[in-house]
């Protein structure tokens, strides 16, 4: 037997495997395709404080292994979250973190202080760092004073473990997860996705109307495998990886860059049965490697002292 | 309940210059499928990580007997290009039947079809359901040119009566296939048989539209059945990332029963969509 347990500081998983935020609904959908409660957690959609209708369409552009995409969080709210979504996620079996959307400081605070004590929720993970909204999002996730700012407001609002989830679109990433461990983030997550263009050369126009969408998928795991490096080497919280995820594989070239766990997105668009593939993979292959707890895994990559 | 399944390439052949129709043993979406159904494809392998997102398809053809289900597809993307050097006995992996299919009930006595370009091909199996039904069928196909025109032979053996429109006047009528529906519909008085409650598709006074293709066909039909009160059933095509009802990629605006505009998701809420609801302008 092996276990697959993961130790986030405040949250434990039964195993490592995250459906990733926006890419999972509130998992009903994949639940028609196997028992979500085996997956070590869900990331809900993410929630702003009032129901938001999204970007025009279209909102997907695929590009080469991987896609373009300016969904721009439609989501039904934090309140619809709570009543229509969270009493059927409490009877499955895994954790639940609430992907949370300002589009203020003050905002943050509002949405935390709704979900405080609301009996199914794990986690939040504080989302300063979707690129495809006006106001907000992307903006608190590219400067670490208006990041510290954005997790301060939050943290003074809640004991749950706070999750900081990054964008890769900055200079050094390292300084904004320092700047929210410093306002005490339990946990940070990276990557969201990096912001990409595709032109349509037929119409002359950007094929998504804002022009920017978020590019994810294959494409961007390099990238997103080199930031999970350098930030599991710059602070002492752990690291929740994301970025191009498909198989087990690639989850284990996360954790062995230092990631405590990892979370599944655009993977899930091509196969539903992605994240449990990558559970069943991960187990066999600690087996196979007579690996028998997970923390023997994480961060093995990483260069040894002298 | 969609699954996800091998399907061995039994066919896969240009049909016109523009135009490809695979067929792929599939017996467990074949049994399954209903009309307006759709189901995505892998055009990769299952390693291959490019073109990552599968490709949605309507069902144009499903034969429960022989177990296959087919497609017909524009080879225009680099999906759709890797799609047509299929062979036979290539294996592609298929997700399906997925969405809701188009519905009706006793009360509907008469269908216009009305089909553009690549959206002709979920209103194949719809036309053999319907005249099975023994509902009276008019099908109108349009697309810019004779290349981009199918399905005439399918139809016609459903005992359909069938017509078609080309931009460019090279396959019958010259224009848009609205104009086309118009004139014939008209003619024909088809239009006095929708009036009624358009909410109920067919259970009224016998008549309804059903239709496929791209946007501003279907806006110009949703606009012409609101005015006559018909019925008006349409199939959306939209980008979509998961097929699943995730992505939220392919949600558009949609009136409900109480007149509250929602979001409604092309693949898991339609694709077949009343089109008295869809709101065009978001």
């Amino acid at each position: 037997m092996v276990d697959l347990t993961a130790r986030l500081s405040g949250l434990t998983l039964k195993n490592p495997v995250i459906g990733a935020s926006g890419c999972f609904g509130f998992g009903r959908e994949f639940n028609e395709w196997y028992d979500i409660g085996r997956l070590g957690g869900i990331a809900v959609k993410g929630l702003t404080l009032k129901p938001s209708p999204g970007n025009p369409l279209p909102r997907i552009a695929e590009t080469a292994a991987g896609m373009l995409n300016s969904i721009g969080l439609q989501n039904p709210g934090v309140d619809a979250f709570i009543s229509e979504e969270l009493p059927w996620l409490r009877g499955r079996d895994l954790a639940v973190i609430a992907n949370i959307n300002g589009h203020s400081v003050k905002e943050f605070a509002l949405i935390t202080e709704k979900l405080n004590g609301v009996e199914g929720v794990h986690a939040l993970e504080v989302n300063i760092s979707c690129p495809n909204v006006e106001h907000g999002g992307m903006f608190f996730g590219t400067d670490p004073q208006m990041a510290a700012e954005v997790v301060r407001s939050v943290r003074c609002e809640t004991r749950l473990p706070l999750i900081v989830k990054l964008t890769p679109n900055v200079t050094d990433i390292t300084e904004i997860a320092r700047a929210a461990e410093a306002e005490g983030a339990d946990i940070i997550s990276l990557i969201n996705t990096v912001a990409g263009m595709a032109i349509d050369i037929k119409k002359r126009r950007p094929v998504l109307p804002r022009g920017v969408g978020g590019l994810s998928g294959p494409a961007v795991k390099p990238v997103a495998l080199r930031m999970v490096w350098e930030t599991a080497g710059a602070v002492s919280v752990p690291v929740i990886g994301m970025g191009g995820i498909t198989d087990h594989r690639d989850a284990l070239e996360f954790l062995m860059a230092g990631a405590a766990a990892v979370a599944v997105g655009t993977g899930n668009f091509r196969d539903p049965m992605t994240g449990i593939r990558i559970v069943d993979g991960l187990t066999e292959w600690m087996e196979e490697e007579g690996v028998h707890e997970l923390a023997q895994v994480i961060g093995a990559a990483r260069f040894c002292p002298a | 309940m969609a699954g996800d399944y091998w399907g061995k390439v039994r066919e896969n052949a240009a049909i016109s210059r523009e135009i490809y129709r695979m067929t792929l043993d599939l017996p467990e979406i074949a049994a399954a499928a209903r009309p307006g159904q759709f189901v995505m494809m892998t055009v990769s392998g299952d390693e291959a990580q490019d073109p990552f997102l599968r490709r949605p398809f309507s069902v144009s053809g499903m034969d429960a007997a022989a177990g296959t289900v087919s497609v017909h597809y524009r080879a225009v993307g680099r999906g759709t290009r890797a799609m047509a050097r299929k062979a036979p006995g290539d294996s592609l992996r298929v997700m399906g039947p997925l969405g809701r299919g188009f519905w009706w009930d006793r009360g509907l006595r008469r269908a216009a079809l009305v089909g553009g370009g690549v959206g002709i091909a979920p209103l194949l199996p719809l036309a053999r359901a319907l005249t099975a039904d023994g509902i009276q069928v008019g099908a109108f196909l349009g697309a810019q040119n004779k290349a981009g025109l199918f399905g005439a032979d399918v139809l016609e053996a459903a005992g359909c009566r069938t017509y078609a429109a080309t931009d460019d006047g090279s396959g019958g009528y010259k224009g848009l296939v609205t104009e086309l529906l118009l004139k014939v519909a008209d003619a024909q008085g088809f239009f006095d048989s929708g009036a009624g409650d358009v909410s109920v598709c067919g259970s009224q006074g016998g008549g309804s539209v059903f239709a496929c293709g791209p946007a501003p066909m279907l806006r110009v039909l949703t606009e012409i059945c609101g005015v006559r009160r018909m019925p008006c059933q349409i199939s959306m095509e939209e980008r979509m990332a998961c097929g699943l009802g995730v992505c939220m990629g392919c949600a558009v605006s949609a009136a409900g029963a109480d007149g509250v505009v929602r979001r409604a998701r092309v693949c898991g809420d339609g694709p077949v969509l009343d089109g008295a609801e869809v709101r065009w302008d978001g």
